[in-house]
């Protein structure tokens, strides 16, 4: 059993005196400590975010990507979470029907006609609904929807798909839509159809699309009249792989690199931009299909604007520390889509020269061999917020370029 | 002096034997004479071979029981032979008091005539002495006065208190001067952080960031140098600097290690 003896006096105070120091040191390193936390916290590094870069701000479930003059929302509605508002200086340009039909095309979305609109406000009832959020700028933000839904005429028919929407700074938005439906249940249009008053003779049409509202613009290029806007229920064109809808004060192109089934149909309060993947087919077969389209929001004309879609239909490729690399369809990135299935050009030195010619703004995805904590890219002349860099993992980057490169400037990426 | 000296105890003994020597205050009876004889008896057997303090003691005791003045000049003899003048010239001085008319009180006169020389060179010897004794002692009092008085001079007066060191303020003030420092550069750090979070491009936000992460911890260094300078000052000025007792310092080295210990009494 352990023996206790009491400490001598002097012992005690010296005890004593050592615990008053002690806790003198302690209470003077707290404060240390604390000021020291409260300055570092003060003092965090921040991030790169200039005004000219875009940001992404989660909603609840929603969410939305906010430009230089433009922000595009997701819904945060019970609806698949497909964007609901696409504003520029404010306004709400996207298109909200008056009196949607339910598999009418309204806002953004899929369509599965004659089943229920697969978009924010439509009635597809989703099984799978998730936004997520992979890249948040300032270079390019990207969000990826996985939607699903069941069909309330077999619930063994669960189509599905991805939905991925990549925005840059200059108003350029790239969606790129997957659809799969691995049933073979025969489905009957007419069994299928939500809405009562339709017989369903027209079969199944499956689309992407996207709609904007009438107000605010004047004119379509091209168009079969006279560029004036299409009245409702009239294609304006259809098979063109770019457009442009013209307003005062900006203008919106879209561009389809696949232009096969593309059309413009007007309605009562939108204009619909979409692309047909099957196109009034009695039977709904198991299916895979994808498509690109991509948004230009201009300030410059139709003409700048078309401009730009025409690019995105028929990339220029650049070179890159010699290799030739192209914009990747899903995201309109150079260099997205490496040949090991991961997102960036693989760099074997830690610098990257980019010559080419290009006709507007663009992006490379790099992947640097050691980590890299800062970029600098430098090209002769050029000063000011020429770029944008974006650290996506500890050797990932992302830069995008305001400016078009010409033939014989070369870019240098290199880490600071 | 030894040839005269019988015939006196002789007559002495006679007066004490005869029982006829005259009384000087009363009569002592038979017994007391007896005695007395006797202790006269051994004085003179004392006497005779020489050991005159035993022969004193019994001339003495004769003396108390018989009163006889002649054992007073036996005794003045026996202070003589044993060389002790003063006493026998008292002695012989007595005698003559008590017997001016005996038989050797001329001898006890010659006996005075001798010793009194003596005895005043001895008591000048003695007054000269004792004179230069109570000089020594006076110089060694005055030498001791002196001592002590020196030895005082030396001791240095009590010490103030002493005031309170002013090194740890010293130090506490480096402290706050270094925190201070570290304010400084966190302002300077805040305002790179500032710019860097409102840069307009990437050179710009890069560069004052690397501004930011260069002075961000030497303001938090300093805050924190700072501090434990503050926090040692506060230590030293209520423990090391306050107290008599200074700091301990233990070293302890032991096989598997060793251990340091520093500790203040108070």
């Amino acid at each position: 059993m352990p023996s206790r003896t009491m400490p001598s006096p002097a012992t005690r105070a010296s005890c004593a005196t050592m615990h008053t120091a002690m806790w003198s040191i302690s209470r003077s390193m707290c404060s240390a400590g604390v000021t020291a936390l409260l300055a570092a916290g003060c003092l965090s590094t921040p991030p790169f975010q200039p005004e000219s870069g875009l940001k992404y701000t989660a909603n609840g479930p929603g969410g939305t990507v906010a430009g230089p003059g433009f922000e595009l929302q997701f819904s945060r509605d019970p609806g698949i979470r497909f964007p609901d508002a696409l504003r520029i200086d404010g306004t709400d340009v996207l298109g909200h029907e008056t009196m949607p039909g339910c598999f009418g095309t309204d806002e953004a979305g899929i369509l599965i006609a004659p089943t229920p609109r697969i978009s924010a406000h439509g009635g597809a009832l989703p099984v799978k609904n998730q936004l997520v959020a992979g890249l948040l700028g300032p270079a390019v933000v990207q969000v990826v929807l996985e939607w699903a839904t069941r069909m309330a005429c077999s619930l063994s028919r669960t189509p599905s798909g991805t939905s991925t929407f990549t925005v840059f700074p200059d108003g350029r938005i790239v969606r790129y839509d997957q659809l799969f439906d691995s049933s073979s249940a025969e489905v009957s249009a007419n069994e299928c159809a939500c809405d009562r008053n339709a017989d369903g003779s027209d079969g199944f049409t499956v689309a992407t699309f996207w709609t904007l509202a009438r107000q605010g613009f004047v004119d379509l290029r091209p168009s079969a009249q006279d560029g004036n806007l299409p009245a409702p229920g009239v294609t304006a064109s259809s098979n063109v792989d770019s457009a442009c809808l013209g307003g005062s004060a900006y203008q919106v192109a879209f561009a389809w690199p696949d232009p096969t089934s593309t059309s413009i149909v007007g309605g009562n309060a939108i204009i619909a931009f979409g692309r047909d993947m099957l196109y009034r087919d009695s039977r709904l077969d198991p299916y895979t299909w994808d498509n690109s389209t991509a948004i230009f929001i201009e300030r410059s004309g139709c003409d700048a604007a078309l401009a730009r879609a025409d690019e995105h239909v028929r990339p220029r490729p650049l070179m890159l520390n010699g290799e030739t690399i192209v914009p990747s369809a899903r995201d309109g990135i150079y260099g997205s889509v490496a040949g090991d299935g991961e997102h960036g050009v693989v760099l074997a030195a830690n610098r990257a020269e980019l010559t080419g010619t290009t006709h507007g703004s663009f992006a490379v995805w790099l992947r640097f061999p050691h980590a890299t904590d800062a970029l600098r890219a430098t090209l002769d002349g050029k000063t000011g917020p020429w770029y944008l860099p974006q650290r996506v993992d500890d050797r990932a980057w992302l830069v995008w370029f305001r400016d078009p490169i010409s033939t014989g400037q070369t870019i240098v990426i290199e880490p600071r | 002096m030894t040839v005269r000296a019988l015939p006196l105890a002789l007559a002495a003994a006679i007066a004490v034997l005869g029982l006829r020597a005259a009384p000087v205050d009363a009569q002592p009876d038979r017994a007391a004479r007896q005695k007395a004889a006797a202790h006269f008896k051994q004085g003179q057997a004392f006497f005779q071979v020489g050991d005159y303090d035993h022969a004193l003691v019994e001339y003495q005791a004769a003396l108390d029981l018989s009163a006889e003045p002649s054992l007073v000049f036996n005794i003045a003899l026996c202070h003589d032979r044993a060389n002790r003048p003063e006493q026998a010239l008292d002695a012989f001085r007595h005698f003559l008091e008590l017997a001016p008319d005996s038989a050797v009180a001329d001898e006890a006169r010659e006996d005075i005539a001798r010793l009194t020389p003596i005895v005043e060179k001895i008591r000048t010897d003695r007054t000269e002495r004792a004179e230069r004794a109570e000089r020594a002692e006076q110089a060694r009092l005055r030498a001791e006065q002196a001592r002590r008085t020196d030895a005082a001079r030396r001791v240095e007066p009590p010490a103030a208190p002493r005031p309170p060191s002013r090194a740890p303020l010293y130090v506490m003030a480096a402290g706050a001067a270094i925190a201070a420092g570290g304010g400084v550069m966190h302002l300077l750090a805040w305002r790179a952080r500032d710019q860097a979070a409102r840069a307009p491009d990437a050179d710009t936000h890069f560069d004052r960031r690397d501004t930011l992460e260069r002075d961000r911890p030497i303001a938090i260094g300093a805050y924190a140098a700072g501090a434990a300078t503050i926090a040692i000052g506060v230590v030293l000025r209520y423990t090391v600097f306050r107290r008599a007792e200074g700091p301990q310092l233990s070293v302890t080295v032991m096989r598997d290690g060793a251990g340091v210990a520093m500790e203040w009494a108070r």
